[in-house]
């Protein structure tokens, strides 16, 4: 049979590439470039080059059961009653909210919704996903002061600014296609670019004015530039004037932080800063872009209130050119969030306590009621799964044992509950701890909608067949739901079939239909309220979506990390990804020609701290923190600030990073903790 | 104007796509290579050239290495496995292949030219660091990036006067 090629949407980061599997009867054999893609026009990251994980020996063929001799095969019949029994059981034994389910933002839109309508017909709201350890604060803290958590323009929309910030984000690594098809074409045109973080990193080394900052002090340096913008009148008075609230409170709180103030908590000169503020008041059209470096601390939220403020009083909202908000991470963690897979959150953003949307969404599903308390987050999932009080976790395509910070109470918490199921594409770490483990097919194995960073919805098609028996998750969230008796609520059988009921149950989906999707090269981004709509690239354009309709300034105070260094820990802890491995390393792990480029974790240390410990390259050492210790490759690098470590988590490091939350989104602080390091050897 | 290979290390992010790609068309072997200079802040990408008056072509006693019209081919059934051509290219490109005894070299993706698509390293790259374009796109595009530079300045000055 001759080869064919199918159209799909890269499973890896937010940027949403679009490209063609090349299979031979139903396997995979390699990819093709689809040039005309608006996306990424053809480009591909490296991830994207090698996906031959598909056809790793490793995947899952089978249910797996576990036994005291191990894993042994079951059939799907009898894997589904289990679990339906199993989860019927703990719900009557211990009520509805002793159950969490943990939604993945790698799978599609269809099966996120399901997923999370699955929980909430059960009766409870703990249904999460990662997006609580990478982009809550921004979802929460985007949302107080405009009114939409997501990013407020396109791609296309940084590629025309004029000035462009990147803080505490590294997209020449995480979203290669969008630095090079965005940001340096705008920087190739003439636009500055500014970068601020602890690492000076490959997005750095593009960079105009490049800010190190310590870990954990962007609120000091964001404050003192809005300082300076003020104290020199550099603000976007129409602007301010016209679409801002609170900005009389901002002067109070910002006028302590000098830039001298900045300097001495973050350690970048006030030289520097007010060098970058200069380049950034220079335009009116500016596009300022933040990642994990900004949520993943305990101020993550608050960092979210003071970089949005700070694009505010630059004018950058509401018009071509202009784009604030966090770079997503993952294929569909827009998505998995628009879908309602969060604890708070019901489909569209509607938050469970509130009554009046909750009771039209239970009219939809027809049923009398939704439960209205906000749900466990998945940090708090496994702390009450170790503190006993969740008896049962469902775990869809997510890692956590990897993925978490202090992961070692992760475990516990799997270890404690009575049932737990994983359903995934391989024997993950988090699977190995399960009771039932069920065989997913991989993305190209089936069909659905993902949302990228940009809101864009794009339609990914079905190109292989899964191996063995795996199943598509959207089939086996509905024969789930059949066997716990709530088969009226999931009468589908087709992934459109529930992009439908999508388009009448989330207002800003209503036009994004399954046919017009299918039909349409690079997707629609919204909102889309109407099948005629073309789609809403820039929001906020007249009024922010605001209760007042304006930017509501809430200004904020910095705070030190939970955890600083002291006499026994001397060093900051910080950590970052790397260009060829992707999250927990499940799929590039598999994919022989990544992995051999990036085969290991690589801790990068500054030469002066490391001739302080008598480091050299190639050194192992152990990074001790109070949580744990983590062996790893030493690798001499400048590219990092004096006593600051960073190491790369993809193979295993969050055991010993802090999981201290931000009140406000249950975000852990990753990105920062105490440590020391010994050398081993 | 012939399309030909270009490489552009001031666009290059180190994401080794391109090394990727090139592996994934060639049965498993890449003949891009990029190289991380990080004291310079730099990232290399580096390949075969294709030179009009290539010294491996000139080298080769059997013929084996040609330059046709596109660029710089292996013909395997010719090679002797002499090696003259690795000592010859001031580049490094060349490679011997133990398995078949033979040079093995970029060759541009031939098989996928035959389809009119361009080599997979130009086509994947996703800053434009590699790009197989014709020498009046190279040029013109350098000149655009210039022009639209000075034009900035040209605006910057003029507000400034005005204010």
């Amino acid at each position: 049979m001759s080869e064919k090629l199918t159209p799909v949407i890269c499973p890896y980061c937010g940027v949403g590439c679009g490209f063609f599997i090349k299979s031979r009867n139903g396997k995979y054999v390699g990819i093709e470039y689809n040039y005309e893609h608006p996306v990424n026009k053809g480009s591909l990251c490296p991830k994207a080059n090698d996906l031959s994980f598909l056809n790793s020996p490793d995947r899952l063929r089978k249910p797996l059961k576990k036994t005291e001799n191990g894993f042994v095969e079951i059939s799907w019949r009898d894997a589904v009653k289990e679990v339906a029994s199993r989860i019927k059981e703990v719900v009557k034994t211990y009520g509805p909210d002793s159950v969490a389910f943990m939604a993945s933002a790698k799978c599609f839109n269809e099966e996120n919704y399901l997923l999370q309508k699955l929980a909430r017909v059960l009766g409870t709201n703990n249904v999460d996903h990662c997006a609580r350890l990478c982009h809550a604060p921004t979802l929460i803290g985007m949302g107080r002061v405009t009114g939409v958590g997501a990013l407020t323009a396109t791609f296309e929309d940084i590629g025309n600014s004029e000035v462009i910030v990147i803080w505490g984000s590294n997209p020449a690594e995480t979203y290669p296609v969008l630095m090079g098809q965005y940001i340096l074409k705008a920087k190739s045109r003439g636009a500055k670019v500014i970068v601020v973080g602890p690492v000076k990193t490959r997005t750095a080394w593009f960079s105009d004015i490049f800010v190190p900052i310590r870990p954990g002090t962007d609120i000091a340096v964001a404050n003192a530039m809005m300082n300076i913008i003020i104290s020199e009148g550099l603000y976007d008075k129409e602007f301010v004037e016209r679409r801002v609230e609170g900005f009389d409170k901002l002067v109070e709180v910002v006028r302590k932080y000098t830039p001298e103030l900045a300097e001495s908590i973050s350690g970048a000169s006030a030289f520097i800063i007010r060098q970058a503020v200069y380049t950034m008041a220079s335009s009116r059209k500016g596009s300022l872009l933040w990642s994990m470096g900004v949520t993943q601390h305990i101020v993550g939220y608050r960092n979210v209130l003071a970089l949005a403020t700070l694009a505010a009083l630059l004018g950058w909202y509401g018009k071509p050119g202009t784009c604030v908000g966090g770079l997503r991470g993952q294929n569909n963690v827009q998505g998995a969030c628009d879908m309602g897979a969060l604890a708070e959150f019901l489909p569209g953003y509607v938050r469970v306590t509130d009554d009046v949307g909750r009771s039209r969404i239970a009219s939809l599903w027809g049923v009398n009621e939704l439960p209205s308390n906000v749900g466990l987050t998945v940090p708090c999932i496994f702390r009450e799964a170790e503190s006993g009080k969740i008896k049962a976790i469902y775990v869809m395509g997510e890692n956590p044992v990897v993925s978490e910070p202090n992961s070692t109470h992760v475990i516990e918490g799997l270890k404690k509950v009575e049932f737990l199921v994983v359903q995934d594409i391989f024997l993950t770490e988090t699977a190995e701890h399960a009771d039932i483990i069920l065989p997913a097919a991989a993305w190209a194995e089936k069909e659905g909608s993902f949302t990228n960073s940009e809101r864009r919805v794009q339609w990914s098609f079905k190109a292989l067949e899964p191996p063995g028996e795996a199943r598509p998750d959207l089939h086996i969230i509905v024969d789930l739901a059949k066997e716990l008796g709530l088969e009226r609520y999931f009468p589908y059988t087709t992934p459109e079939e529930v992009l439908l009921e999508i388009n009448k149950v989330i207002p800003s989906y209503a036009g994004i239909t399954p046919d017009r999707l299918k039909r349409t090269l690079g997707g629609i981004v919204w909102p889309c309220p109407t099948p005629e709509h073309n789609g809403t690239q820039v929001l906020h354009v007249d009024r922010f979506r605001t209760p007042t309709g304006k930017f509501m300034i809430i200004p904020v105070e910095h705070q030190p990390p939970a955890e600083v260094p002291d006499d026994e820990y001397p060093l900051i802890l910080t950590t970052h990804r790397v260009v060829g491995i992707y999250h927990t390393n499940t799929m590039t792990g598999r994919s022989a020609s990544v992995s051999k480029r990036w085969p290991e974790a690589e801790a990068l240390i500054n030469q002066s701290t490391a001739s302080r410990y008598g480091l050299k390259n190639g050194d192992v050492v152990k990074v001790v923190t109070r949580r744990g210790e983590y062996v790893v490759k030493v690798r001499i690098s400048n590219s990092v600030i004096d006593g600051v470590i960073s190491v790369p988590w993809h193979w295993g490091a969050n055991k010993v990073t802090n999981d201290a939350l931000d009140p406000e989104a249950s975000t852990p602080e990753a990105k920062v903790c105490a440590c020391k390091v010994v050398r081993l050897g | 104007m012939v399309k030909t290979l270009y490489v552009d290390p001031k666009l290059c992010i180190h994401c080794k796509a391109c090394e990727v790609a090139c592996e994934r068309e060639h049965d498993g072997i890449n003949f891009v290579e990029v190289y991380l200079v990080e004291e310079v802040e730099a990232s290399i990408p580096y390949t075969c050239r294709h030179c009009e008056n290539a010294p491996c072509v000139t080298v080769c006693p059997t013929k084996a290495l040609y330059k046709s019209d596109r660029g710089v081919f292996v013909n395997y059934v010719r090679c002797i496995g002499c090696k003259q051509c690795i000592v010859a290219c001031p580049f490094g490109i060349p490679k011997f292949l133990d398995k078949f005894k033979v040079i093995v070299k970029c060759d541009l993706c031939r098989h996928r030219l035959a389809k009119n698509l361009p080599p997979a390293c130009a086509s994947t790259c996703p800053t434009g660091a590699i790009s197989y374009v014709e020498e009046v796109e190279v040029t013109r595009t350098k000149r655009e990036a210039e022009i639209s530079k000075i034009i900035e300045s040209v605006k910057a000055a003029k507000t400034l006067l005005r204010t």
